[in-house]
C-alpha cells in the first residue's frame, strides 16, 4: 500500500481548492469593462436581439402562469428569473446544434426555433405540441429529473462517430445533479471525450430542497473535477457572462476538446409548479431580493441603457408588439382542433404496426361505449 | 349568452378552494389577465386572473366559502365590444370517434375468438367443469366475470359434481368483490372541517364532562307566561334564551369558563366579552353561529336574534362572520337527545354546556315524592384550566338561575 506523504496531502489539498466566485461582465448597476465586451464580437444589434429574446421569455412566461390559473392550459412550470441563463446559452448555439431540455427551457428553446403556437399546444395536450419542426435540432421537453443527461451523451456521441461538427448542449437544474443519470451522462462523455455541454442552472431550489440539502459539495461546478472534465461557473443572471461561458466550452467542444460542466448560478423567482406553493418553504426577503436588483433583465436594460441602446419608450413598444404576438400563437393554438385520444397510436412507429392498431381499436370501442366520454 | 367563467381545476386533480379574496365587484369593467380573486386550494394560496376582458355581472361565493371546480366563479355581462374577441373553451373537449376508424379485429393465427376473462375466472371455470366459451358475460366490454360462471353452472347443475356446488355455494360470499359491500365516500367540505376541528381538540385538550338535572318547573311555567307577549313582537320563545342568559351569568362569575389557552400552552386568556355558539345542526353537518355580546341582551333581544340565526343556518345562508369569536358553546340536543351527553369542546373555547330534553319526573320535595318537570345537563370543560370543583360551582350557578328563573327580575335596572 501507497503511504501519502505529507507533502502529496498538501499538493492534493490545494487541488480540491475551488474558487466560490463566478465569472460576471455586468454588474447589478449594469457597469462593465468596455474591452471585455468588445472581446465578446457581438455588435448592437446583436445585444438588443438578446434583449427582445428575455423579454419576450418573460412575457410568454407570464401570459402562460396567467393561462394556467384560467383553466386554460395544463400544469405549468414557471422559468422567470432565469431568462439570462437560458437565452445567452441558446445564443452561443449553432442552428445544427442538438439541444435536450427540461420542462422549465422554454426560454432557450423559443430562441432556437420552437414556436410559442407549439408550446401553448403542449401545455393544453394536443399531441401536435410535441410536434418539433423538421429543420429545429430541439428534442422533446425532458419531464423525469436528469433523463436527457444520458441520452444527451449519446447524442454526442453519435455527432463523433459520424464526424459531424455539431455539438450537444443539455439543460438541467441543481437537483438533477443528485441524479445517477448526471453522473453517468458526464462520465461517459468524459470517457469518449464528447463535444457536449453539460448547462446547469442552478436556480437555488429543487422544489422545496434548498441546494445546502442537495448537495454536499459547495458548487456544482467542483463535481466537473471529479469527471476530469472542465467546469465554468458563471453569474447566470448575467447574460453576456453565461453567453461568453457558454461560447468557450461550444469551441472547445467543436474542436474535439470535450465535454464541459457549466454552473449557471441563478434564482427560480416563482413557483417550482402551478401546483407548488413557494411561499411555504422560502424567506420572502430572498425572493424579493432576486426579484428586484438580482432580476437578470433589469440588469441587462441598465447595460443596455447605460450603452444607448435601450429607452423606456422602446422597451414599452416592444412589450406591445411581443404581447400581441403572444395572444395571436395563444389564439391559432386554442382555435386548433384538439387531437382525438386515438391518434396517440399513430405517432409511435413511421408506419402502422398491428399491436398498436389493435390498441387503438379497443380505444376507440370503449369510447363509442361509453358515447364519447373520454375520461374515467 | 353571457361568458362564465368556472373554476379551473388549478392544481392536479383538486375537487374545491376556498374563496380567500374577491378583488373584483359586480358593474367592475376589468382586463384580461387582471387578478380576480384569491383562492386557497390544498396546495396553495393563488390569484386567479380574468381570461377575457369585460363587465362583471355577477360574481358566486362569498369570503371564506369553499366552491367546487366546476362551479361559475364569475359571469360577465354581454359585451358589444367582445363579440369578436377569442374564444375560450374551459370545458372539456368532447371527443367523437365515428364507426369507420375502427377496424375489425383480425385473429392473427386464425383459431376462434377468445372470449374475455381474468386468469381467476379462467381457473373457477375449469374447476367447475364450466367451458368458458359458452358463458356470455356481464363484465365491462363483455367480459366475463364469478357470477357469470356461477350463474351458467347453476343452469347446468345436473352436470355437476355434487361436492362442487357446495364448496361454490361455501366460497360465494367471501368471493364477492368488497366494493360492492361497502362504499367509498370522500369526506370533503363542511364533514372534513368538523373531522378536523373535532381531532384537534380532543388530541389538544383533556376533557372531563360533569352531569347534573335541573327541576325546571318555574322555568317551564314562566315561559308559558311570556309566550303570547314574545309571539306579539314577532318571535319565538324558546327556552334557550334562558339558558344562554343563565350561562352569561355564571360566565361573569366564574371568568376560567369565558376563557382560552393560547397556542404554545403557557398562558391562558380570560376573556371581558360573552359570545355565546350555539351548536346547530344543519343538512349538512354541525355549524356553530355565535351570538355575541351575550350579556348586553335581554331574554326578548337574544330571542329574537336567535330566531335570525337559525333562519340563516336553515337557508346557508351564514356568514363567515356570524361563526367566529364564540368564547363559550351551547350544545341543545332536544328532544331525541337523550338524558345526558359528553359534549366535546369546541376548540379553542374550555367549556361546552350540553342541555337535553325536559321530562315530567318523580322528585322529593320536603320528604314527599312528586311530579316534577326535570332537564339533564352535561357540562364538558378543559382540564388543564379548570378542575371538578370549580366545575361543580358553575353547574351550580346555571342551575340556581334555571330552578328560580324570577329572581332574575331582582337583577333589572
Amino acid at each position: 500500500m501507497k503511504v501519502i506523504i505529507d507533502e502529496e496531502m498538501t499538493n492534493l489539498q490545494k487541488a480540491q481548492v475551488v474558487d466560490l466566485d463566478y465569472y460576471q461582465l455586468i454588474d447589478l448597476d449594469g457597469n462593465s469593462n468596455e474591452k471585455q465586451i468588445s472581446n465578446l464580437n457581438l455588435d448592437d444589434s446583436d445585444l438588443s436581439s438578446m434583449y427582445e429574446w428575455m423579454l419576450k421569455a418573460r412575457q410568454m412566461d407570464k401570459k402562460l402562469l396567467n393561462m394556467q390559473r384560467q383553466g386554460r392550459i395544463g400544469t405549468y412550470s414557471p422559468f422567470s428569473g432565469q431568462e439570462a441563463a437560458q437565452i445567452g446559452s441558446a445564443m452561443a448555439l449553432k442552428e445544427t446544434d442538438w439541444m435536450f431540455p427540461t420542462y422549465r427551457d422554454l426560454g432557450a428553446c423559443i430562441v432556437n426555433g420552437i414556436p410559442i403556437q407549439q408550446i401553448v399546444k403542449y401545455l393544453k395536450g394536443h399531441l401536435e405540441g410535441s410536434k418539433t419542426p423538421e429543420n429545429v435540432n430541439i428534442l422533446p421537453l425532458q419531464i423525469i429529473i436528469g433523463g436527457q443527461i444520458p441520452q444527451a451523451a449519446g447524442c454526442a456521441w453519435a455527432s463523433k462517430l459520424r464526424a459531424e461538427k455539431d455539438i450537444t448542449i443539455t439543460y438541467f437544474g441543481d437537483g438533477a445533479t443528485s441524479q445517477g443519470d448526471f453522473h453517468e451522462g458526464m462520465n461517459f462523455a468524459s470517457v469518449f471525450n464528447l463535444p457536449i455541454v453539460f448547462f446547469c442552472q442552478n436556480n437555488h431550489w429543487a422544489i422545496s430542497v434548498p441546494f445546502n440539502k442537495q448537495s454536499g459539495s459547495e458548487t456544482i461546478v467542483q463535481k466537473a473535477e471529479a469527471y476530469g472534465m472542465k467546469g465554468i461557473r458563471v453569474d447566470g443572471n448575467d447574460v453576456l457572462a453565461v453567453y461568453k461561458a457558454t461560447k468557450e466550452a461550444i469551441d472547445r467542444a467543436r474542436n474535439n476538446e470535450g465535454p464541459t460542466l457549466i454552473e449557471a448560478v441563478t434564482y427560480r423567482q416563482g413557483p417550482h409548479t402551478t401546483s407548488d406553493d413557494p411561499t411555504k418553504y422560502r424567506d420572502q426577503e430572498e425572493v424579493s431580493e432576486w426579484t428586484n436588483e438580482k432580476d437578470p433583465l433589469v440588469r441587462f436594460e441598465r447595460f443596455l441603457e447605460k450603452r444607448g441602446l435601450l429607452t423606456e419608450e422602446k422597451k414599452k413598444s416592444l412589450m406591445d408588439e411581443f404581447d400581441q404576438k403572444i395572444l395571436n400563437d395563444i389564439k391559432e393554438a386554442e382555435e386548433t382542433i384538439p387531437t382525438t385520444i386515438d391518434q396517440v397510436f399513430d405517432y409511435v412507429y413511421d408506419h402502422s404496426h398491428s399491436v398498436l392498431q389493435d390498441q387503438k381499436n379497443e380505444v376507440a370501442q370503449r369510447i363509442l361505449a361509453k358515447k364519447g366520454d373520454i375520461h374515467g | 349568452m353571457p361568458y362564465e367563467f368556472k373554476l379551473p381545476d388549478i392544481g392536479e386533480g383538486l375537487h374545491e378552494a376556498e374563496i380567500v379574496k374577491w378583488f373584483i365587484n359586480a358593474g367592475d369593467l376589468i382586463q384580461a389577465d387582471d387578478a380576480i380573486i384569491e383562492i386557497q386550494t390544498d396546495k396553495a394560496t393563488v390569484e386567479i386572473t380574468s381570461p377575457i376582458s369585460g363587465t362583471i355581472q355577477s360574481r358566486n361565493g362569498e369570503e371564506g366559502e369553499v366552491i367546487n371546480v366546476g362551479e361559475v366563479l364569475i359571469t360577465f355581462e354581454e359585451d358589444e365590444a367582445n363579440k369578436g374577441r377569442e374564444k375560450i373553451t374551459q370545458e372539456k373537449t368532447e371527443i367523437t370517434i365515428s364507426n369507420s376508424s375502427i377496424v375489425e379485429k383480425k385473429d392473427p393465427s386464425g383459431t376462434k375468438k377468445r372470449n374475455r376473462a381474468a386468469p381467476t375466472v379462467r381457473k373457477l371455470a375449469r374447476e367447475l367443469g364450466v367451458d368458458i366459451d359458452q358463458v356470455t358475460g356481464t363484465g365491462p366490454s363483455g367480459r366475463i366475470v364469478k357470477e357469470d360462471i356461477y350463474g351458467f353452472g347453476n343452469k347446468n347443475k345436473e352436470n355437476q359434481p355434487v361436492n362442487s356446488i357446495i364448496e361454490t355455494k361455501k366460497s360465494f360470499v367471501s368471493d364477492y368483490k368488497l366494493e360492492e359491500l361497502e362504499k367509498e365516500i370522500p369526506i370533503k367540505g363542511l364533514r372534513k372541517k368538523i373531522s378536523e376541528k373535532m381531532t384537534q381538540s380532543i388530541y389538544t385538550a383533556p376533557q372531563a364532562t360533569g352531569m347534573d338535572e335541573i327541576d325546571v318547573t318555574n322555568l317551564v311555567e314562566l315561559r308559558k307566561s311570556l309566550l303570547g307577549d314574545v309571539a306579539a313582537q314577532g318571535s319565538k320563545l324558546t327556552y334557550l334564551p334562558f339558558i344562554i342568559k343563565a350561562v352569561t351569568k355564571s360566565l361573569q362569575k366564574q371568568p376560567y369558563f369565558n376563557a382560552s389557552i393560547n397556542e404554545a400552552g403557557d398562558k391562558i386568556i380570560l376573556k371581558n366579552y360573552y359570545h355565546i355558539g350555539i351548536a346547530t345542526a344543519t343538512e349538512d353537518g354541525l355549524i356553530v353561529p355565535v351570538l355575541k355580546n351575550a350579556d348586553q341582551k335581554s331574554v326578548l333581544e337574544i330571542a329574537q336574534e336567535l330566531d335570525l340565526l337559525t333562519e340563516k343556518a336553515r337557508n346557508k345562508k351564514v356568514s363567515p362572520a356570524d361563526l367566529q369569536g364564540g368564547t363559550f358553546t351551547i350544545s341543545s340536543t332536544g328532544k331525541q337527545g337523550g338524558w345526558f351527553a359528553t359534549p366535546i369542546l369546541n376548540h379553542p373555547e374550555v367549556g361546552i354546556l350540553g342541555i337535553h330534553s325536559i321530562k315530567e319526573k318523580p322528585a322529593v320535595i320536603n320528604g314527599e315524592i312528586v311530579i316534577r318537570s326535570i332537564m339533564g345537563m352535561s357540562l364538558t370543560f378543559d382540564h388543564r384550566l379548570i378542575d371538578g370543583d370549580i366545575a361543580g360551582q358553575f353547574m351550580n350557578s346555571i342551575k340556581e338561575i334555571l330552578e328560580n328563573p324570577h329572581k332574575l327580575i331582582l337583577e333589572v335596572k
